[in-house]
């Protein structure tokens, strides 16, 4: 796998993230939230499905990470922990997973941004000892989920198109 | 298996910078995040940009662009406007708050750290008796009130709510002004010092060659006409002058503290025969302009 190449390729997806899913253009407005996709969790999961579990674990971290200084509130390395938490996992499980197919691209996105986004608020408020409020961040986090999960199967279908510079592993799934 | 154990030992560091990165105090995180944000979105002003030309089409779908020049102007100018009087207020505000601060200082230090609350409160419209004020009396000549009656009642924006006792003084930073008659749940009724029923125990005091001393005492009550404050019981022999001082002196029957300033005499003679002084009083404080004044409450309010 080329470093450099995921590198930029994440780098757009954040900047494409923090440009235009905004409040007022493409995040959807719901109950005073923004709804918004994690479209380097997306990359992220895409690369998991093709690479080791040792390799998702980097990619999560450094993806994290990204996530982390991006985002507005919240402590660095929360975002790191869990998206190499949930990358490994997704890494380690992919040879049980048929992940050409667009229903697994969807509930396999769904629930690695569920998952994340919902541990994330969670950490956060925990760690800043604000009120937890489960059960309404649940609700964000699905939301997100939903969204990134609509677009996973054209993004995936977008970054299949690069496995070529990628140099993603053959035999893995298209 | 080198190489697996080299794997092991990156996510573990992984892990443990991952763990450190959490114990990063906010300050830091704060200033990081401002030095990387315009590395992520270079782009931001160009969509903010997008994103309010989308909210202007939604507002006004016939219109295209933003708002004019002039448009944006006239409104910087409103806005200008509305700023300039919102700090006159507060300038105006400040003020009263100052000199409000001024006289909570003034009072406290003649108190002497004496354990009391000092209640901000405010007379209102005289109710019971007057020819001063504008006010519409519900009493009328039936009840002996005059043309030219002088007020010697005046009512009061506090109540028990806020621990108000009968008997409590109400006083400027110039000097006393009346006493608490009657506790209401919200409003109370003062008995200004001139009130004919007002009788306070009242101390001399005087400055003869540089020095201060205390003088004898008497009682000090309102006038019949309710415009001044006389002084009795002070004997003729005393050395007693127009423009001495009086102050409250202490008794077992008044709960008032002693040493407020209730006046100055402006009138001393002795009448033949009389075994007394004839003394009026001039109250320090413009009774018929009093306005803002404090309640002098017990330390602690009473429990419900």
């Amino acid at each position: 796998m080329r470093w450099v190449v995921v590198a930029i390729l994440a780098y757009v997806c954040i900047v494409i993230e923090q440009s235009l899913f905004r409040p007022g253009l493409l995040a959807i407005g719901i109950g005073g939230s923004s709804v918004r996709p994690d479209l380097l969790l997306v990359l992220g999961v895409f690369l998991a499905l093709h690479l080791e579990s040792y390799e998702s674990f980097v990619v999560g971290w450094c993806f994290g990470l990204a996530s982390d200084l991006v985002s507005v509130t919240g402590r660095l390395g929360v975002g790191a922990f869990l998206f190499c938490l949930v990358l490994y996992l997704i890494g380690f499980l992919r040879k049980g997973v048929f992940g050409a197919r667009v229903l697994a691209q969807f509930l396999i996105c769904f629930g690695a941004v569920f998952i994340v986004h919902w541990a994330w608020f969670l950490a956060t408020a925990g760690l800043n000892a604000a009120p937890l409020r489960t059960w309404q961040v649940a609700e964000q986090a699905a939301l997100d989920a939903l969204y990134s999960a609509f677009l996973a199967p054209y993004l995936f279908w977008l970054f299949a198109m690069l496995r070529g510079p990628l140099r993603l592993p053959v035999g893995a799934p298209e | 298996m080198a190489r697996e154990t080299r794997r092991r030992i990156v996510m573990a560091s992984l892990v443990l910078a991952a763990g450190a990165l959490l114990f990063l105090p906010a300050s830091v995180t704060g200033r990081v995040r401002v030095w990387v944000a315009p590395v992520f979105a270079p782009f931001q002003d160009l969509t903010e940009g997008w994103m309010l030309d989308l909210a202007q089409q939604i507002r006004e779908p016939g219109r295209r662009g933003g708002p004019t020049v002039e448009e944006d102007m006239a409104a910087l100018v409103a806005r200008i406007e509305a700023l300039q009087d919102a700090l006159a207020q507060a300038g105006a505000r400040q003020g009263e708050y100052e000199r409000r601060l001024k006289d909570l200082s003034q009072i406290r230090q003649g108190l002497d750290g004496l354990p009391c609350r000092l209640i901000p409160a405010r007379l209102i419209a005289p109710e019971v008796a007057g020819g001063r004020a504008g006010a519409r009396l519900a009493e009328g000549t039936g009840s002996g009130v005059r043309k030219g009656s002088a007020v010697v009642a005046r009512g009061i924006d506090r109540g028990a709510a806020l621990g108000l006792e009968r008997g409590d003084a109400i006083l400027t930073a110039a000097g006393l002004v009346g006493i608490v008659d009657e506790v209401g749940p919200l409003t109370s009724t003062v008995r200004l010092i001139t009130d004919p029923q007002t009788r306070l125990m009242a101390q001399v005091v005087m400055r003869r060659d540089g020095n201060w001393r205390a003088g004898p005492t008497g009682l000090a009550n309102g006038t019949e006409d309710g415009t001044a404050v006389c002084l009795v019981g002070i004997p003729r022999t005393a050395d007693v002058a127009v423009g001495d001082f009086i102050v409250t002196h202490p008794s077992p029957e008044s709960s008032l503290p002693a040493y407020l300033i209730v006046g100055r005499i402006v009138r001393c003679e002795r009448k033949p025969a009389a075994p007394f002084y004839d003394i009026q009083i001039e109250p320090r404080v413009a009774l018929s302009e009093a306005f803002e004044v404090f309640v002098l409450a017990p330390a602690e309010p009473p429990k419900p």
